[in-house]
């Protein structure tokens, strides 16, 4: 009987030994039986049941609860660890899906935006062609006419210049490089060097700007 | 617990990333950036500006915007602003606070610790400072890691055997190089040197000049007293290096980049890489010195070296990696985005000590331990 018992004490049988182990009306409620009524639903529960009920005055089972005990531990450790896991991936992964909407929303609203960027010097260099042209030649009224179309049909996909000249200096969409007269109050735009664009309401280039003081640059 | 995140506060630039499901991202700013820079200005209305809205305001302002505060880290300068002096701490905390804000904004929860990188040669009152820093922003700084360790981290060597690293880091502004010892969890620093005014700006004004020269011999005109012109210079310039990093040659178009009374005047100029490789020569020798010297004073012979690993965008530069082979006799290690690495791997620390990563995974111990670390400035 003895040996037998100590090979069930290797594994998860401990769990029921101990059950029996402990039972008091209080406790025995596990198995729905009291002390006596044990052995009698025990092959319900498990078929090995019995011999550990009947040596239950060994000292095996006494051994193993603080084994128990650790392996208890142990594993409510482990779940908890497990569960935080979980949560943390979890919330990853709602974040995740939340970003992954937003992003989806935001690629749809500017799946233009790299062309629109990429096209940005050309659309600087066609206006200094027109700059240099000669004024009164038919050839450059004709070319402002291709500009004219080009910048509609790029209007139309929600491309819109910065507002400059004339304008208070504001580096959220104007980029300053020069500066005249000495520093002073309220700075305003006095020449635009390079024009900035929004793609629909969003800045994609800023404005290349030169400014000055207010108050100086009207006085001049 | 809330997300700790990791912080490259860098002299030009500073970069905020985070763990995500064990990986780490680096955070876009509201301007859509990845990178913030490090400038920070005040405007007459006594507004707060940092990144790109205190950069491009800068020459209105050159007096009230600070640029560069991490090169007064740890030292009594102040900035004097409308009667208030400013340590480069709380200079240094607008810009964490920038930071956090956008990790924030990107995370959708308050954030209040921070793992925050630090040049492997910063003495103890600058890391103090650098803590202090992420206090007044409003963080609790877990750690401060070295910046060549956090590298090391984002290439995940601390998994990896004992072994000895050499980290080449060749920023915007300034060049460094760390030789690292790894062993289980444990990184100790063995040597650093470096020199704090060589950087990637210095590639792109060679090719601006160079661009002048050309332009004046074909045309006559000097470009340099065009500020508009030059403006165009600055960005065809530093397109073109970055072409010339994976083609052999690139072409700087810039029509109607001035006019004379012919007419208008456009540069059409090709630069092979091997012309950019003879314009920049000396800049690319110039990182060798620092690198002997960190293997002598660390006791090594290049082939001590197991890894080479390559941070800072210029590293991109072929002709920077070559001249690394043929020093240390290995191919340098590559493959993270060499901007970025140092954040991703702040970012993992974060992680770690947050208990993001799961047991037995990636659970280092990183010790740091500046030795007497000798730096040329």
């Amino acid at each position: 009987m003895k040996d037998r018992q100590h090979e069930q004490e290797q594994d998860h049988q401990q769990d029921h030994q101990q059950n029996h182990q402990q039972e008091t009306p209080g406790t025995a409620d596990i198995e729905g039986g009291s002390p006596a009524e044990g052995p009698a639903c025990e092959p319900a529960v498990d078929e090995t049941e019995p011999t550990a009920a009947e040596s239950g005055d060994g000292s095996g089972p006494l051994q193993a609860e603080p084994e128990l005990e650790q392996l208890k531990q142990q594993w409510e450790q482990e779940r908890a660890e497990l569960v935080s896991r979980l949560l943390r991936l979890k919330a990853d992964f709602d974040n995740y899906k939340r970003r992954n909407e937003a992003q989806i929303e935001m690629i749809r609203a500017t799946a233009n935006q790299n062309l629109l960027t990429g096209l940005l010097p050309v659309i600087d260099n066609f206006e200094r062609a027109i700059a240099a042209g000669e004024e009164d030649s038919p050839y450059l009224a004709g070319v402002r006419m291709i500009f004219n179309q080009l910048m509609e049909c790029l209007q139309k996909e929600g491309l819109a210049p910065v507002d400059a000249v004339g304008k208070p200096f504001d580096p959220t969409v104007h980029e300053a490089v020069s500066m005249e007269g000495g520093p002073g109050e309220d700075l305003i735009v006095i020449e635009e060097l390079q024009k900035g664009y929004y793609y629909k309401d969003k800045l994609l280039r800023a404005s290349m700007v030169k400014v000055a003081p207010k108050q100086q640059h009207e006085e001049e | 617990m809330g997300k700790v995140i990791g912080i490259d506060l860098g002299t030009t630039n500073s970069v905020v990333a985070v763990l995500e499901g064990g990986e780490p991202v680096v955070i876009p700013n509201s301007e859509g950036s990845r990178t913030t820079p490090s400038v920070v200005a005040f405007t007459k209305d006594g507004e707060r500006l940092v990144g790109q809205v205190a950069k491009r305001q800068a020459v209105t302002n050159p007096d009230r915007t600070i640029m560069s505060i991490k090169r007064h880290m740890g030292t009594d300068h102040t900035v004097a602003i409308d009667g208030k002096k400013y340590t480069p701490q709380e200079i240094s905390a607008m810009i964490l606070r920038k930071l956090k804000e956008e990790a924030e904004n990107y995370l959708g929860e308050t954030v209040t610790q921070a793992v925050i990188t630090v040049p492997a040669y910063f003495t103890d009152s600058q890391r103090q400072a650098t803590k202090d820093a992420g206090a007044i922003a409003g963080l609790e700084v877990l750690r401060i890691i070295n910046e060549p360790t956090a590298a090391s981290l984002a290439y995940g060597l601390d998994k990896e055997q004992e072994q000895t690293v050499l980290v080449y880091d060749l920023g915007g502004g300034t060049f460094d190089v760390s030789i690292l010892e790894l062993d289980k969890g444990y990184i100790g620093v063995k040597a650093t040197s470096g020199n704090n005014r060589l950087g990637g700006d210095d590639f792109d004004e060679r090719i601006m000049r160079y661009l002048i020269d050309e332009f004046k011999k074909e045309t006559g005109v000097d470009l340099s007293k065009d500020k508009m012109a030059m403006q165009r210079l600055k960005e065809a310039a530093e397109k073109a290096k970055i072409e010339l990093s994976g083609l052999m040659q690139t072409n700087i178009n810039l029509p109607f980049i001035s006019a004379s009374d012919a007419g208008p005047l456009h540069m059409d100029i090709s630069l092979t890489r091997a012309k950019f490789n003879e314009l920049t020569a000396d800049l690319v020798e110039a990182t060798m010195g620092p690198l002997h010297r960190a293997l002598e004073d660390a006791g090594l012979k290049p082939g001590d070296i197991d890894r080479v690993i390559l941070v800072g965008g210029s590293t991109r530069i072929p002709a920077v990696q070559e001249a690394i082979k043929k020093v240390m006799g290995k191919e340098p290690y590559k493959g993270i985005n060499p901007d970025e690495c140092v954040a991703m791997g702040a970012a993992i620390q974060a992680g770690v000590l947050s208990g993001e990563f799961e047991k037995g995974q990636g659970l280092v111990l990183v010790d740091v331990t500046p030795l007497s670390l000798g730096i040329e400035t």
